[in-house]
């Protein structure tokens, strides 16, 4: 008798089958969005070719902000991938899939989490590391620099930094999950403006929290000089964020699962 | 399979059958097909066709082979002519005498 | 065995479902029937676990089937009236979606295939309706589900491919199968759906075996016109009239003339017990 909550073998097939419609569905389109360094590095080449008749590559601000929105546009595309699981067809006949929501949950959280933002960094960044390389006009690429970066907190002593790297990468990490899977349940709550959504919910979101902590503040004067206190203390204070965060993340992943078990169609 | 008669479907299975046995297409101690096999081939739902081989096993047409499947009786070419004489006289020559003496013929007619 | 007791379902305040109670046993080709708007589908997506009853429940072999357990999904399958193409081909379709039903078996797949005339080689997107509901029918059968629930399978089929329809549906459907065929164009499926369910908003007014309809219930297509008609309709050939059946001689069962006598009717109907 196969558990009705997880079995490894029908996992694994669901997996392989998920993974298959999101590289015929949507992997695509998430390539694309990883191949804007490569658009950014055509079209400022061929603008200073056409005004200044120089060959110059974009530098390197310009391709860390084309990354960064890069990165938000797929961020934004979560919304997409899972997507049509709000529409009636292909909604009903993903509900039907005899997989269980655990397992279809799972696969799902593996895809958004791990896959797709893997395959676009390496990408995006395989892109820019070969375009320098090619082109000595760009200067230093993401990947060079960014492990120039990396190696540069290792040699500082542990002491010489208000926080932990540990704490410091953990918090990018809570955040970036809490990110995609915000547009993740986005993409499967709303049938339809799903991005906008998003955005006014995180717009009162914010305006919620901003209110209700500026209140709190404003009751307790003590909490004021607490608040400045902690702060001092970056390393507290990154780790209440980091905690913050991922308990915020695990509440999203749990939201998801809960519409997954109760989407009706 | 058309059905244009006013007979239930069954009953109008079961006559093709028997016609099936009267011209030979269906042999003595041949086999027929089975129930959801000859329900596909002539569209329709394998309870009729289920109910027809009960009514011509009931008759002694047709004999089940428990597991393998339903066999064409070695006397049913017999029975069924048997059973139609019957019909024949029961049922259809009464209407024919009933036209005959409305339309003021006699038997002279058939010769 | 699916057991549906007390069934009530509404979209907000507009009530569909009221009430209903019914059995479905295996070995059966269902025709669920029932005027536009009655609930035809929404039974069917209740039956299936895409909805959650608001009130009253759905017994399948002792699971829910809103629970959506995998072992349940793995042994039914729910054909929608409109289906999605899927971006491969119909045989790769089959290679990659038919190994999440451990029962699927792609040698059918490609046989009904064929037998629909369909080109396996075609990518499905690229399909018209008909082919495209085709591809879904054979998907459906090669799964060797047990429970069927198929809305309007017929619609925008052509009239060969309905005749293959229903030779497919009886051939490549199992015997303890429980099959629901919901359609509103009776004369596709006539000859293949027994017994016939008559879902109306209040209650299911009909289900029944055609042997019982037509013991209770006589179909006389002479041109003598009876005072006790339930329901008379002029054919090219005369007439078909409806009126309960005194003598217990069995004759052949009219669809459209049934529903049309069952909705004319609808207490005379209860009384007969059908």
């Amino acid at each position: 008798m196969k558990s009705e909550t997880f079995n490894g073998s029908r996992f694994w097939n669901y997996f392989k089958y998920d993974l298959v419609q999101m590289w015929r569905n949507h992997m695509k389109a998430a390539l694309g969005i990883s191949l804007a360094g490569l658009v950014l590095y055509v079209a400022v080449i061929s603008w200073n070719l056409v005004f200044h008749q120089t060959w110059q590559a974009p530098g390197f601000d310009g391709r860390m902000i084309i990354a960064f929105l890069a990165f938000c546009a797929l961020e934004f595309y979560q919304t997409r991938t899972y997507g049509y699981l709000t529409e009636k067809k292909a909604g009903s006949a993903w509900l039907m899939v005899p997989a269980s929501g655990v397992e279809k949950w799972v696969s799902m959280l593996i895809m958004t989490l791990i896959i797709i933002p893997v395959l676009f960094c390496v990408v995006y960044l395989g892109v820019d590391w070969l375009l320098c390389l090619v082109d000595h006009t760009s200067g230093a690429s993401l990947l060079s620099s960014f492990y120039d970066g990396v190696s540069k907190l290792g040699t500082i002593e542990a002491a010489d930094l208000p926080f932990s790297i540990g704490s410091l990468i953990w918090l990018m990490i809570a955040g970036f999950c809490f990110n995609f899977l915000y547009w993740l349940l986005c993409g499967i709550c709303f049938k339809r403006f799903k991005i906008i959504w998003g955005i006014a919910i995180a717009f009162a979101g914010s305006l919620l929290i901003s209110i209700i902590g500026g209140s709190a503040l404003a009751l307790n004067e003590d909490s004021l000089e607490l608040m400045a206190q902690e702060s001092a203390d970056a390393t507290t204070g990154f780790m209440w964020l980091s905690g913050i965060l991922t308990a915020a993340a695990v509440c999203l992943a749990g939201g998801i699962l809960y519409r997954i078990k109760t989407i009706k169609h | 399979m058309d059905f244009h008669s006013e007979k239930p479907i069954y009953l109008q299975i079961a006559d093709a059958m028997c016609d099936s046995i009267l011209t030979g297409k269906l042999s003595p101690d041949g086999r027929i097909p089975s129930v959801r096999e000859y329900g596909a081939e002539i569209g329709v739902n394998p309870n009729t066709v289920m109910r027809v081989y009960e009514k011509l096993t009931a008759e002694e047409i047709i004999y089940n082979k428990r597991g393998i499947g339903y066999f064409v009786s070695a006397d049913a070419r017999e029975k069924v002519l048997a059973a139609q004489k019957e019909e024949f006289l029961t049922k259809e020559v009464p209407v024919i005498k009933h036209r005959m003496q409305l339309l003021g013929l006699d038997s002279k007619i058939f010769d | 065995m699916i057991n549906v007791s007390n069934l009530s379902f509404a979209y907000g305040q507009k009530a569909v479902l009221r009430n209903i109670s019914l059995e479905l046993k295996g070995g059966n080709i269902y025709g669920l029937l029932g005027e536009n708007g009655v609930g035809k589908t929404t039974l069917l997506t209740l039956l299936c676990g895409l909805k959650k009853p608001q009130q009253g429940t759905i017994d399948t072999d002792g699971r829910n089937p809103y629970d959506r357990q995998p072992s349940l999904l793995a042994e039914q399958f729910y054909l929608p009236d409109e289906v999605s193409p899927a971006h491969s081909k119909a045989e790769v379709f089959g290679l990659e979606t038919g190994k999440l039903w451990p029962s699927f078996d792609q040698a059918k797949y490609l046989q009904i295939l064929s037998e629909f005339e369909v080109d396996a080689t075609q990518r499905m997107d690229t399909m018209s309706s008909g082919q495209l509901k085709k591809t879904w029918i054979a998907f459906a059968l090669a799964c060797n589900a047990r429970h069927y629930f198929m809305d309007e399978p017929t619609n925008g089929l052509d009239i060969p491919s309905k005749a293959q329809f229903r030779s497919a549906i009886t051939k490549y459907t199992a015997e303890d199968s429980v099959v629901v065929i919901s359609t509103h164009q009776v004369r596709d499926l006539e000859n293949i759906i027994d017994p016939v369910i008559i879902l109306d908003k209040e209650a299911v007014l009909m289900n029944a075996s055609l042997e019982k309809i037509s013991r209770k219930l006589f179909f006389d297509y002479g041109s003598e016109i009876h005072a006790d008609a339930l329901y008379l309709e002029r054919t090219p050939g005369g007439t078909v009239q409806v009126y309960p059946n005194a003598t217990g001689e069995e004759s052949k069962v009219n669809l459209e003339a049934l529903f049309n006598a069952v909705h004319a009717h609808k207490d005379i109907i209860k009384n007969l017990g059908l």
